[in-house]
Protein backbone atom coordinates (compact mmCIF):
# COMPACT_ATOMS: atom_id res chain seq x y z
CA UNK A 1 0.00 0.00 0.00
CA UNK A 2 2.69 2.42 1.16
CA UNK A 3 5.50 2.94 -1.41
CA UNK A 4 7.92 2.95 1.22
CA UNK A 5 11.19 4.34 -1.55
CA UNK A 6 9.40 6.67 -3.22
CA UNK A 7 8.48 8.69 0.25
CA UNK A 8 11.86 8.54 1.86
CA UNK A 9 13.23 9.73 -1.30
CA UNK A 10 10.47 12.06 -0.65
CA UNK A 11 10.79 13.02 2.56
CA UNK A 12 14.79 11.99 2.55
CA UNK A 13 14.54 10.31 5.54
CA UNK A 14 14.89 6.46 6.68
CA UNK A 15 12.52 3.65 7.51
CA UNK A 16 12.65 3.80 11.35
CA UNK A 17 11.49 7.92 10.48
CA UNK A 18 8.87 6.46 7.91
CA UNK A 19 7.50 4.43 10.89
CA UNK A 20 7.37 6.92 13.73
CA UNK A 21 5.37 9.19 11.19
CA UNK A 22 3.13 6.34 10.55
CA UNK A 23 2.54 5.77 14.01
CA UNK A 24 1.56 9.35 14.91
CA UNK A 25 -0.84 9.57 11.93
CA UNK A 26 -2.42 6.63 13.24
CA UNK A 27 -2.70 8.18 16.40
CA UNK A 28 -4.34 10.98 14.70
CA UNK A 29 -6.95 8.54 13.38
CA UNK A 30 -7.96 7.29 16.80
CA UNK A 31 -8.64 10.42 17.98
CA UNK A 32 -10.71 11.32 14.99
CA UNK A 33 -12.31 8.31 15.25
CA UNK A 34 -13.34 8.89 18.97
CA UNK A 35 -14.56 12.08 18.12
CA UNK A 36 -16.20 11.57 14.91
CA UNK A 37 -19.54 9.68 16.11
CA UNK A 38 -19.95 12.51 18.46
CA UNK A 39 -19.74 15.24 15.11
CA UNK A 40 -22.04 13.15 13.78
CA UNK A 41 -24.54 13.08 16.24
CA UNK A 42 -24.35 17.01 17.01
CA UNK A 43 -24.39 17.14 13.44
CA UNK A 44 -21.17 19.33 13.51
CA UNK A 45 -20.12 19.60 10.37
CA UNK A 46 -17.30 22.23 10.65
CA UNK A 47 -15.23 20.20 13.30
CA UNK A 48 -15.95 17.28 10.98
CA UNK A 49 -14.23 19.51 7.92
CA UNK A 50 -11.28 20.40 10.45
CA UNK A 51 -10.80 17.27 11.57
CA UNK A 52 -10.48 15.52 8.01
CA UNK A 53 -8.60 18.62 6.01
CA UNK A 54 -6.37 17.86 9.36
CA UNK A 55 -5.41 14.25 8.29
CA UNK A 56 -5.61 14.49 4.25
CA UNK A 57 -1.99 15.97 4.01
CA UNK A 58 -0.62 12.58 5.53
CA UNK A 59 -2.79 10.70 3.35
CA UNK A 60 -1.64 12.51 0.35
CA UNK A 61 1.93 11.56 1.54
CA UNK A 62 1.23 8.26 2.51
CA UNK A 63 -0.28 7.61 -0.98
CA UNK A 64 -3.14 5.80 0.62
CA UNK A 65 -5.93 6.46 -2.04
CA UNK A 66 -9.03 5.13 -0.29
CA UNK A 67 -8.44 6.88 2.74
CA UNK A 68 -7.46 10.07 0.90
CA UNK A 69 -10.91 9.86 -1.00
CA UNK A 70 -12.91 9.34 1.81
CA UNK A 71 -10.92 12.24 3.84
CA UNK A 72 -11.44 14.47 0.82
CA UNK A 73 -15.66 13.82 1.04
CA UNK A 74 -15.22 14.79 4.41
CA UNK A 75 -13.46 18.06 4.34
CA UNK A 76 -16.56 19.20 2.16
CA UNK A 77 -19.52 16.77 3.34
CA UNK A 78 -22.93 18.55 3.99
CA UNK A 79 -25.46 17.80 6.76
CA UNK A 80 -27.86 15.57 3.81
CA UNK A 81 -24.83 13.54 3.54
CA UNK A 82 -24.15 12.13 7.43
CA UNK A 83 -26.28 9.42 6.64
CA UNK A 84 -23.35 7.93 5.36
CA UNK A 85 -20.93 8.20 8.16
CA UNK A 86 -20.87 4.66 9.17
CA UNK A 87 -19.62 4.08 5.74
CA UNK A 88 -17.06 6.14 5.92
CA UNK A 89 -16.13 5.35 9.63
CA UNK A 90 -15.60 1.61 8.22
CA UNK A 91 -13.48 2.51 5.48
CA UNK A 92 -11.16 4.89 8.05
CA UNK A 93 -11.08 1.71 10.20
CA UNK A 94 -10.14 -0.53 7.54
CA UNK A 95 -7.26 2.02 6.45
CA UNK A 96 -6.23 2.36 9.51
CA UNK A 97 -5.89 -1.42 10.73
CA UNK A 98 -3.44 -1.59 7.23
CA UNK A 99 -1.56 1.03 8.57
CA UNK A 100 -1.03 -0.20 11.64
CA UNK A 101 0.16 -3.65 9.96
CA UNK A 102 3.06 -1.48 8.00
CA UNK A 103 4.29 0.04 11.65
CA UNK A 104 4.02 -4.05 12.92
CA UNK B 1 25.27 31.09 12.51
CA UNK B 2 22.22 29.12 12.41
CA UNK B 3 18.77 30.70 11.97
CA UNK B 4 16.39 30.06 14.71
CA UNK B 5 13.02 28.60 13.43
CA UNK B 6 9.44 28.26 14.74
CA UNK B 7 6.91 25.62 13.76
CA UNK B 8 3.22 26.95 14.16
CA UNK B 9 1.32 24.03 12.49
CA UNK B 10 -1.55 22.14 14.46
CA UNK B 11 -0.69 19.21 12.42
CA UNK B 12 1.57 16.92 14.39
CA UNK B 13 2.76 14.67 11.30
CA UNK B 14 3.37 18.31 9.47
CA UNK B 15 5.10 19.59 12.47
CA UNK B 16 7.10 16.18 12.62
CA UNK B 17 8.00 16.47 9.01
CA UNK B 18 9.11 20.02 8.96
CA UNK B 19 11.26 19.16 12.13
CA UNK B 20 13.48 16.88 10.23
CA UNK B 21 13.85 19.18 6.99
CA UNK B 22 15.12 21.61 9.86
CA UNK B 23 17.21 19.14 11.52
CA UNK B 24 19.21 18.14 8.08
CA UNK B 25 19.93 21.74 7.57
CA UNK B 26 23.30 22.46 9.32
CA UNK B 27 21.88 26.55 9.24
CA UNK B 28 18.59 25.92 10.59
CA UNK B 29 18.10 25.64 14.15
CA UNK B 30 14.48 24.49 15.23
CA UNK B 31 13.58 26.32 18.70
CA UNK B 32 10.19 25.90 19.42
CA UNK B 33 6.45 24.68 17.62
CA UNK B 34 3.09 26.14 18.45
CA UNK B 35 0.08 23.96 17.36
CA UNK B 36 -1.94 27.14 16.67
CA UNK B 37 -1.68 30.93 16.23
CA UNK B 38 -3.19 31.87 19.36
CA UNK B 39 -0.41 30.05 21.23
CA UNK B 40 2.26 31.85 19.08
CA UNK B 41 1.21 34.90 19.22
CA UNK B 42 1.82 35.14 23.34
CA UNK B 43 5.31 33.63 22.98
CA UNK B 44 6.82 34.03 20.25
CA UNK B 45 8.37 37.10 20.84
CA UNK B 46 10.29 35.21 23.84
CA UNK B 47 12.45 33.42 21.44
CA UNK B 48 14.31 35.70 18.92
CA UNK B 49 12.97 33.87 15.97
CA UNK B 50 14.65 34.07 12.70
CA UNK B 51 12.09 32.37 10.41
CA UNK B 52 8.53 30.96 11.01
CA UNK B 53 6.99 28.19 9.57
CA UNK B 54 3.66 29.04 8.98
CA UNK B 55 0.79 27.00 8.53
CA UNK B 56 -2.82 28.68 7.18
CA UNK B 57 -5.94 26.76 8.45
CA UNK B 58 -5.67 25.74 12.12
CA UNK B 59 -8.12 26.09 14.90
CA UNK B 60 -8.56 28.83 17.02
CA UNK B 61 -6.22 31.47 15.08
CA UNK B 62 -5.28 30.52 11.23
CA UNK B 63 -2.02 31.63 9.99
CA UNK B 64 -3.63 34.49 7.98
CA UNK B 65 -5.33 35.96 11.23
CA UNK B 66 -2.03 35.60 13.30
CA UNK B 67 0.11 37.71 10.05
CA UNK B 68 -3.15 39.83 10.44
CA UNK B 69 -2.93 40.20 14.52
CA UNK B 70 0.01 41.40 14.89
CA UNK B 71 3.05 43.15 12.82
CA UNK B 72 5.53 40.47 11.85
CA UNK B 73 8.93 41.41 11.09
CA UNK B 74 9.71 38.45 10.67
CA UNK B 75 10.61 35.99 7.38
CA UNK B 76 8.31 33.21 7.40
CA UNK B 77 7.18 31.11 5.07
CA UNK B 78 3.59 29.78 4.53
CA UNK B 79 2.28 26.30 4.51
CA UNK B 80 -1.09 24.98 3.60
CA UNK B 81 -2.71 21.65 1.57
CA UNK B 82 -4.20 24.36 -0.04
CA UNK B 83 -2.84 25.53 -3.24
CA UNK B 84 -5.28 28.50 -3.58
CA UNK B 85 -3.56 30.06 -0.73
CA UNK B 86 -0.74 31.31 -2.65
CA UNK B 87 -2.21 34.38 -3.22
CA UNK B 88 -2.88 35.36 0.35
CA UNK B 89 1.21 34.14 0.94
CA UNK B 90 1.87 36.94 -1.99
CA UNK B 91 -0.33 39.22 -0.30
CA UNK B 92 1.44 38.63 3.19
CA UNK B 93 5.34 38.71 1.98
CA UNK B 94 5.49 35.31 2.33
CA UNK B 95 9.08 34.36 1.16
CA UNK B 96 7.89 31.75 0.22
CA UNK B 97 4.95 29.08 -0.49
CA UNK B 98 4.71 25.23 0.26
CA UNK B 99 2.46 23.12 -0.35
CA UNK B 100 1.88 19.82 1.98
CA UNK B 101 3.65 17.27 2.32
CA UNK B 102 6.61 19.16 1.80
CA UNK B 103 9.41 17.22 0.25
CA UNK B 104 13.00 17.65 1.11
CA UNK B 105 14.05 19.22 -2.02
CA UNK B 106 11.29 21.59 -1.95
CA UNK B 107 12.11 23.07 1.60
CA UNK B 108 15.45 23.31 0.56
CA UNK B 109 15.04 25.42 -1.81
CA UNK B 110 12.05 27.93 -0.03
CA UNK B 111 15.31 28.04 3.02
CA UNK B 112 17.63 29.11 0.39
CA UNK B 113 15.44 32.20 -0.54
CA UNK B 114 15.38 33.02 3.02
CA UNK B 115 19.10 32.32 3.54
CA UNK B 116 19.58 34.67 0.56
CA UNK B 117 16.86 37.51 1.85
CA UNK B 118 18.57 37.22 5.33
CA UNK B 119 21.82 38.05 3.91
CA UNK B 120 20.54 41.12 2.10
CA UNK B 121 18.52 42.39 4.88
CA UNK B 122 21.75 42.38 6.95
CA UNK B 123 23.86 43.55 3.88
CA UNK B 124 21.26 46.32 4.01
CA UNK B 125 21.28 46.61 7.93
CA UNK B 126 25.00 47.35 7.93
CA UNK B 127 24.66 50.16 5.39
CA UNK B 128 21.87 51.92 7.45
CA UNK B 129 23.92 51.61 10.47
CA UNK B 130 26.96 53.66 8.74
CA UNK B 131 24.49 55.93 7.32
CA UNK B 132 22.84 56.58 10.87
CA UNK B 133 24.82 59.83 12.30
CA UNK B 134 22.01 60.71 14.62
CA UNK B 135 19.06 60.61 16.90
CA UNK B 136 16.62 63.07 17.78
CA UNK B 137 15.44 63.81 21.29
CA UNK B 138 12.82 65.64 23.37
CA UNK B 139 14.44 68.40 25.43
CA UNK B 140 11.72 71.06 26.69
CA UNK B 141 9.46 70.13 23.69
CA UNK B 142 12.03 70.71 21.00
CA UNK B 143 13.29 67.93 19.09
CA UNK B 144 17.16 67.63 19.60
CA UNK B 145 19.99 66.62 17.79
CA UNK B 146 22.75 64.33 18.79
CA UNK B 147 25.02 63.10 17.10
CA UNK B 148 25.60 59.50 17.66
CA UNK B 149 29.48 59.66 17.86
CA UNK B 150 29.49 62.02 20.77
CA UNK B 151 27.01 59.68 22.63
CA UNK B 152 29.42 58.07 25.25
CA UNK B 153 27.42 55.61 26.89
CA UNK B 154 22.99 55.24 27.82
CA UNK B 155 21.92 54.83 31.45
CA UNK B 156 18.79 53.05 32.34
CA UNK B 157 16.90 55.07 35.19
CA UNK B 158 13.51 54.54 36.73
CA UNK B 159 11.40 55.50 34.50
CA UNK B 160 13.74 57.81 31.66
CA UNK B 161 17.21 56.60 30.57
CA UNK B 162 19.87 59.44 30.39
CA UNK B 163 22.32 59.89 26.91
CA UNK B 164 25.88 60.93 28.22
CA UNK B 165 27.67 62.41 25.45
CA UNK B 166 31.10 64.27 25.54
CA UNK B 167 29.58 67.38 26.44
CA UNK B 168 25.96 67.02 27.44
CA UNK B 169 23.79 64.81 29.41
CA UNK B 170 19.97 64.07 28.02
CA UNK B 171 17.32 62.35 30.23
CA UNK B 172 14.94 60.23 27.74
CA UNK B 173 11.13 59.06 28.31
CA UNK B 174 12.04 55.21 26.59
CA UNK B 175 12.89 51.94 27.26
CA UNK B 176 16.83 50.40 26.97
CA UNK B 177 14.91 47.78 24.84
CA UNK B 178 13.31 50.38 22.38
CA UNK B 179 16.08 53.10 22.48
CA UNK B 180 18.86 49.97 21.40
CA UNK B 181 16.43 49.58 18.34
CA UNK B 182 16.93 53.20 17.40
CA UNK B 183 20.43 52.95 17.54
CA UNK B 184 23.11 51.20 15.03
CA UNK B 185 23.61 48.26 16.22
CA UNK B 186 26.96 48.09 14.59
CA UNK B 187 28.33 50.93 16.97
CA UNK B 188 26.34 50.46 20.40
CA UNK B 189 26.10 47.26 22.89
CA UNK B 190 24.16 46.53 25.22
CA UNK B 191 26.46 45.78 28.46
CA UNK B 192 24.39 45.59 31.42
CA UNK B 193 20.69 45.52 32.31
CA UNK B 194 21.46 49.34 32.88
CA UNK B 195 24.35 50.05 30.20
CA UNK B 196 24.02 50.74 26.87
CA UNK B 197 27.55 51.86 25.52
CA UNK B 198 29.05 53.10 22.01
CA UNK B 199 31.80 50.51 21.20
CA UNK B 200 33.91 53.10 19.61
CA UNK B 201 34.56 55.38 22.96
CA UNK B 202 35.95 51.66 25.29
CA UNK B 203 39.27 51.82 26.11
CA UNK B 204 39.48 49.07 28.44
CA UNK B 205 37.61 45.90 29.27
CA UNK B 206 37.92 42.81 31.41
CA UNK B 207 35.12 40.49 32.32
CA UNK B 208 33.44 42.38 35.04
CA UNK B 209 33.91 46.23 33.98
CA UNK B 210 34.36 48.31 30.82
CA UNK B 211 36.18 51.94 31.09
CA UNK B 212 34.30 54.37 28.89
CA UNK B 213 35.95 57.72 28.08
CA UNK B 214 37.60 57.37 32.16
CA UNK B 215 34.23 56.07 33.76
CA UNK B 216 33.98 52.13 35.32
CA UNK B 217 30.79 50.53 33.86
CA UNK B 218 29.71 47.46 35.03
CA UNK B 219 29.02 44.24 32.79
CA UNK B 220 26.56 41.92 33.35
CA UNK B 221 27.56 37.99 32.49
CA UNK B 222 24.84 37.79 29.63
CA UNK B 223 26.10 40.64 28.04
CA UNK B 224 29.65 39.79 28.12
CA UNK B 225 29.98 37.34 25.01
CA UNK B 226 27.93 39.35 22.70
CA UNK B 227 30.16 42.14 23.16
CA UNK B 228 33.37 40.86 23.08
CA UNK B 229 31.87 39.46 19.45
CA UNK B 230 31.74 43.21 18.48
CA UNK B 231 34.74 44.23 19.17
CA UNK B 232 37.93 43.66 17.44
CA UNK B 233 40.09 41.53 19.65
CA UNK B 234 43.74 40.37 18.84
CA UNK B 235 44.84 37.71 21.19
Amino acid sequence: MIQIDEIKQFLNCDDQFLKELVAIYNHEISSFLDGYKNFVAKKDIDSIHQQAHKLLGTSKLLNTKVLTSVLEKLEIIQESELHQSSDHELIIKEQKALLEAFIA
Amino acid sequence: MKLKCAIIDDDPVSVKVLSKHIQQDSNLELVVSYSDGESAINDIDNHKIDLIFLDVEMPKMSGLSFLSNREVHTPFIMISQKKQYSFDAFEFNSIDFLVKPISYDRFSVATEKVKKYVQAESHNHVKNDFKQKNIFVKVKRVWTKIDLSQVVFVKANNMFVTIQTNDNRYHVNISMKDLLKKLPEHNFKRIHRSYIVNINKIDQIDSEVAVVDQKTLPIGKSYLSDLILSLNLIK
